[in-house]
């Protein structure tokens, strides 16, 4: 600062008093200022002229590295029915994929993996396939990027081992509880009277539509928007006919034409 | 540099012969505290809500996503805005020796602005937005900032056409900058189709749109909370400090320098996006340029006070001024390293971000804007009721700002790091998102902490300046200036 001369510029009249000193830059902010322009200048020319690159070929070359390291990883694992792998799965399965599928495979939000019916195929590879990419869509997770492929071999060997081949069970699979920590009770435990609408909806209805009817893969059934109509006899044509587009299942196979209107009632006739 | 003056007048006490408007001067001083107020209180509600969410009262329209837009436009247009155009129309009137151009066009810009600030308010908490950042507003709202900011310009450019000076000080080519990149900003950005009454597109699509959002966004932080404040620290500083600028050509180059390079910087907020690659390598160099043009500005602050950091002990005016200058020179260091690809890669979306901006606005706007305050509640209303508490805001307000940015840098690394952690089986370490989320809980409420003690420092200076000016006392708009050590 030896360099500063402290003398005022004098035009603190026309700077409502404010004085002006006229010192020069410091010289390290002048060496600041040249380095980052340099800086700039450099980098431009680094990342597009000198050793060419882009955010691609940044990318490439990670997974490049990546599939070095983890040889693996891009790799489908063979199916292993020995018992520490269907132990390993059915451990996976029991940490990631009860919420939907149900710890016996029957089914609930997601769909019943025990039965011979499968949507998206039911061979091994398939199975792997729909595990690793997942069905966006339909809300079913891609396991691949978080378990790996051993993993995955090991969910889709023991689902495969679990698989009964049973006949599908008609278009309705019983949801068991609501997906937020509802009851736990298997739907058979649950004792209804025949024209108990507020049980039969328990049983049936609050996997998708809770318990409170606020909805969650279904829609709100306590507000007052109703996209099939809202009046009793139309909320008892949704429910015997379903509207299958949707996923909201026909219930007319399932329940009489009395449980059917007593669920109607409940539905129609509810406050929190 | 010899300008020569024309108009050979004394300073100091002598009673001023321009009969300054000063009531707009209050008017901008009251809404600057009461939108303080409001934009603090939602920040410190929506930063409640992250900690914990029952505080979004489980209704659509006091939810984080509608609040939060509230809280930025609140403390950037309204108290941020209120306080530049506070300190305009005080300085800017002494600074040219004349009365603002049209009393009529003041009171327009300053009404006009306070409707507008109302507009948002009574539209974002019920889902009518934009959604770009910082420019939410509806078109309606848009249009009606188009006009005020106009009018505002004409009355400015016309106050510096009739001024009785010749030289404009550098605090008014600040301010020049801000007028007239403010305007072109809002209105490149914002350029859009109506199709009712609420709802608009903009005419720009993709990636065009994304970056004209950007060059407008970066641009928002230079030229609506950069360089204005800038040009207030170049009148307040020196007047509070009372000592001369340190160096009227650093001055020049940091002003050109910054203004410059500033508007270039904008596509580092898209590093890694689809925008193509040199456009983004543009970004990131002339945000690496553009450190020492702002630590220009810090650097003609703080070597201002040489001599006079005895009185920055005592003076509360003066240290929310240093505080606010050093936090600026933090902020801009930290902003050209997070435009470095690989910096950026692990702090974008995280809230590193968040902590970043607010040592910008909690620092240095809030600061600068408190400083003023202070500065000018003796000079319009003779005093200051409780000295004291002015003290008080300040170490509440300081110790907030770093219990914020502390616990913002914590979440931000933490959270970043745990993105991209790859275990030795090659997979994500954390693929639930949520186990990440949950760990950053006691930075949120850490950041709580930090807001609500800024907050309550606000609350401590509006009682304070709303007791100081219920007392009365007789403006002293002109109080004596002891004239500046050679």
């Amino acid at each position: 600062m030896s360099k500063n001369t402290d003398e005022v510029l004098g035009h603190a009249d026309e700077s409502d008093g404010i004085e002006e000193y006229d010192n020069p830059l410091p010289d390290w902010w002048i060496g600041l200022f040249f380095l980052t322009i340099i800086w700039g200048v450099w980098h431009i020319a680094d990342w597009h002229f000198i050793t060419p690159t882009s955010n691609e070929a940044h990318y490439e070359a990670e997974m490049a590295a990546a599939a070095e390291q983890w040889p693996d990883l891009g790799k489908k694992a063979e199916r292993d029915d020995s018992p520490e792998t269907l132990a390993l799965g059915k451990e996976l399965y029991t940490a990631n994929c009860v919420a939907c599928h149900m710890a016996d495979l029957s089914g609930g939000i997601g769909p019943n993996l025990k039965d011979s019916e499968w949507i998206h195929g039911g061979d091994y590879e398939s199975v792997v396939n729909t595990l690793t990419n997942g069905v966006a869509a339909k809300g079913m997770p891609a396991w691949g990027p978080v378990l790996g492929p051993k993993k995955v071999a090991a969910l889709a060997s023991y689902v495969l081992s679990e698989n009964t081949g049973e006949a599908p069970a008609a278009p309705a699979e019983e949801p068991a509880a609501a997906p937020e920590g509802g009851a736990e009770g298997t739907p058979t435990d649950v004792e209804a009277g025949p024209a108990d609408g507020k049980a039969i909806f328990e049983k049936n209805c609050v996997a998708c539509h809770k318990a409170d009817l606020s909805g969650l893969v279904g829609p709100n059934l306590k507000d007052d928007e109703w996209i099939h109509g809202g009046s009793l006899e139309e909320i008892v044509a949704t429910i015997t006919n379903g509207v299958p587009e949707k996923g909201m299942i026909s219930w007319k196979t399932q329940l009489s034409d009395e449980e059917i209107a007593a669920v109607a009632k409940y539905v129609f006739e509810y406050e929190d | 540099m010899n300008v020569h003056v024309t108009q050979p007048e004394t300073q100091g006490s002598a009673a001023p012969a321009v009969d300054y408007d000063e009531k707009i001067v209050k008017q901008f001083f009251t809404a600057t505290v009461v939108w303080a107020l409001v934009g603090m209180l939602a920040g410190v509600w929506v930063a409640l809500q992250l900690a914990w969410w029952p505080a979004n009262l489980d209704n659509p329209y006091t939810t984080f996503g509608r609040l939060r837009p509230l809280h930025t436009n609140a403390v950037i247009f309204a108290f941020a805005g209120n306080t530049v155009f506070l300190g305009i129309y005080h300085s800017m009137q002494r600074l040219l020796k004349t009365r603002m151009f049209s009393d009529a066009l003041s009171q327009f810009h300053f009404w006009g602005w306070q409707l507008i600030i109302v507009a948002a308010a009574l539209t974002l908490p019920f889902g009518h937005t934009q959604s770009k950042e910082y420019a939410e507003l509806i078109w309606p709202i848009d249009i009606a900032i188009a006009v005020v900011w106009v009018v505002f310009a004409i009355n400015f450019f016309g106050t510096i056409a009739i001024r009785k000076v010749k030289h404009l000080y550098v605090a008014i080519w600040f301010y020049m900058s801000f007028v007239l990149t403010v305007a072109v900003l809002h209105i490149v950005n914002n350029l859009s189709l109506p199709v009712s009454f609420t709802k608009s597109y903009p005419i720009y699509s993709g990636m065009t749109d994304a970056l004209v959002q950007w060059w407008y966004g970066h641009n928002a932080v230079a030229f609506f909370l950069t360089t204005p404040f800038l040009g207030l620290m170049y009148y307040y500083l020196p007047k509070a400090a009372n000592r001369p600028v340190f160096s009227y050509r650093l001055s020049i180059i940091h002003f050109w320098s910054l203004v410059f390079l500033y508007i270039w910087a904008g596509p580092h907020h898209l590093l890694y996006s689809a925008l193509p690659d040199w456009a983004q390598t543009v970004g990131a160099a002339f945000s690496i340029m553009l450190i020492a043009p702002s630590w220009g500005g810090m650097l003609n602050g703080l070597l201002t006070l040489r001599g006079a950091w005895d009185r920055v002990r005592t003076d509360p005016v003066l240290k929310f001024f240093v505080v606010a200058v050093s936090f600026y020179g933090m902020a801009t260091f930290e902003g050209p390293m997070m435009s470095i690809r690989p910096v950026n890669g692990l702090a974008h979306f995280t809230n590193w971000v968040v902590g970043h901006v607010h040592s910008g606005a909690l620092g240095w706007n809030g600061f600068m804007g408190f400083g003023i305050l202070y500065f000018l509640a003796p000079r319009i209303f003779g005093r200051i009721a409780k000295p004291s508490w002015v003290e008080t805001h300040f170490w509440l307000g300081t110790i907030g700002i770093v219990l914020y940015i502390v616990s913002m840098w914590s979440a931000g690394l933490t959270e970043g790091l745990m993105w991209r952690a790859v275990g030795e089986d090659g997979l994500l370490q954390y693929p639930n998102f949520v186990s990440i989320v949950d760990r950053l809980n006691l930075f949120y409420w850490i950041r709580f902490l930090g807001g609500a003690m800024y907050l309550v420092g606000a609350v401590m200076m509006a009682w304070n300046l709303w007791l100081t000016a219920r007392g009365g006392g007789s403006p002293d708009a002109e109080l004596p200036v002891a004239a500046p050590a050679k």
